[in-house]
């Protein structure tokens, strides 16, 4: 069975017309005609029946018909996956990125990705956890970067790229600032600087209460910007994911009884296909364990057994 | 250079390009295996053919001398990642059996045939279920083949099993890989 032959049935079958079949493929109808009595040989029975000048398929026909098509959808993709992956002609990246996450961390994966793409075009949209959410739902981004928004949709497949703990961050002429170490105590009588924009906002607000911590009257941001600005001028003390950055003239430090995690990770839609520079990227972002990918996997895991063998 | 059967890339051709799921469900491309060497591209009909069972262990049994020769192997068959992955580990494949889904890619070589009604029923009766290794009723199958193709993506050596029982011999296999490597 050859995939010019069901080509050539699946457009008779939705054309219903040799005629016109052979038009769309760009062939002369007796090739068409001979390539359909070929495939109705191999499957033992007639495909269509004949009523000039139209064809009708028969039960086969109509069994077979989803069943090739399926195949040969499965093979067209995998041809122009192929044609895309070796002319280097790919759509762009649509990647929605939370305001909590600073691009830089990314930069690696990405860069990954221009060595199997010569030319990449990127789209970063940038929200909250909920509005990156709705990009991913909308189709306006295809992948996203956030912590913990699977938890608000459920038909998100992801992959984690690390985790991470928050520093405290004050400036340095709080009266906090030249503390050696800081203890809960100390922190009674602060307010607080808490990142709308970061999902972990609500688990950190709840944390400060069980400590028995101010969370109530507290200063708000909805970006880093602004909280460096804030900081800077010794209004309130703040919480920052390792990752991301701050300026010198602010103290980083660790609270025992603050401890606050958060695991960044990509996200996807499930069951939505991807287009090749999609999956490419995530292949890109595996967990950076050291593990390599399969092909790699594979030549190193022969390699060292063949090179076992030859010791013995 | 060994070229049996007429259907399929013939010798000199490029052999198409894919991009399949392993045991693991991570995608394989035949651009990324032939960076490290030839590959030799095995062709098989399901986890549950005897034959095909046959040919990869003896595959695994000359896979040291290959890799020797800078190739490397894969197995392809239009089985999930579900019924590989234990295939693989049972018999202890040293390379990666790659998921052809919906038969795509045998169809896109031109190796699929359609399992008729007698033998979807012999099928059934001997507990083969075609439609569930498949995920598909379309009972199609391919034809076993062998491949072997040089860093240029082109067809160096082939066979296509039209008698199912006939395979490419390991000497022979060895043999090319080794022309290749002078060459």
């Amino acid at each position: 069975m050859e995939m010019h032959q069901v080509r050539y049935f699946l457009a008779v079958a939705r054309t219903l017309n040799f005629t016109r079949a052979a038009e769309e493929c760009h062939v002369a109808q007796p090739s068409l005609t001979r390539a359909i009595k070929l495939l109705e040989g191999e499957l033992g029975g007639d495909l269509f029946r004949r009523e000039r000048p139209h064809a009708m398929l028969t039960p086969l026909g109509e069994r077979m018909f989803p069943l090739l098509k399926q195949c040969y959808d499965r093979a067209q993709s995998a041809r122009a996956l192929a044609a895309m992956i070796n002319d280097g002609e790919v759509g762009a990246l649509k990647l929605a990125v939370s305001g909590s996450i600073e691009l830089g961390l990314i930069l690696s994966h990405v860069n990954e990705l221009r060595k199997s793409f010569s030319e990449i075009e990127l789209k970063i949209l940038r929200g909250t956890g909920p509005q990156i959410v709705e990009y991913l739902k909308s189709g306006d981004a295809e992948l996203a970067v956030g912590t913990s928004i699977g938890e608000t949709w459920d038909r998100l497949d992801s992959w984690k790229l690390f985790d991470e703990c928050f520093d405290i961050v004050l400036s340095r002429s709080h009266r906090l600032g030249s503390q050696e170490t800081i203890d809960l105590d100390d922190l009674k009588p602060e307010r607080f600087l808490l990142r709308n924009h970061c999902e972990k906002c609500g688990d950190l607000a709840a944390m400060l209460r069980t400590q028995g911590l101010n969370a109530d009257h507290r200063h708000e941001v909805s970006s880093d910007q602004d909280l460096m600005t804030l900081l800077d001028a010794n209004i309130g003390i703040g919480f920052l994911p390792r990752t991301v950055n701050a300026p010198q003239s602010l103290v980083r430090t660790t609270v025992k009884g603050l401890e606050l995690e958060r695991d960044v990770c990509l996200y996807g839609v499930a069951g939505r296909q991807r287009t090749p520079i999609a999956a490419t990227f995530i292949k890109c972002c595996a967990p950076r364990t050291g593990k390599k990918g399969p092909v790699e996997s594979y030549f190193n895991a022969s390699v060292n057994s063949s090179i076992v063998m030859r010791l013995r | 250079m060994i070229d049996r059967g007429r259907v399929g890339p013939g010798l000199g051709e490029l052999m198409p390009e894919f991009s399949l799921p392993d045991e693991n469900g991570q995608l394989m491309s035949l651009s990324s295996l032939l960076r490290f060497g030839p590959a030799v591209i095995s062709i098989n009909r399901g986890h549950w053919c005897p034959y095909c069972r046959l040919e990869l262990r003896s595959l695994a049994e000359i896979h040291n001398e290959i890799v020797r020769l800078g190739a490397g192997v894969i197995s392809i068959m239009p089985d999930s990642a579900r019924f590989t992955g234990s295939y693989v580990a049972q018999n202890d494949l040293p390379f990666p059996v790659l998921s052809d889904i919906d038969l795509g890619y045998s169809l896109l070589l031109g190796l699929i045939f359609w399992v008729g009604p007698e033998i979807q029923q012999l099928y059934k009766e001997a507990g083969v279920e075609l439609e569930k290794y498949h995920g598909n009723q379309g009972y199609f199958l391919p034809m076993a083949a062998k491949f072997i193709v040089g860093r240029d993506g082109r067809v160096k050596a082939r066979q296509v099993n039209i008698e199912f029982r006939e395979r490419m011999e390991p000497q022979t296999l060895i043999a090319t890989l080794q022309q290749l490597r002078i060459g």
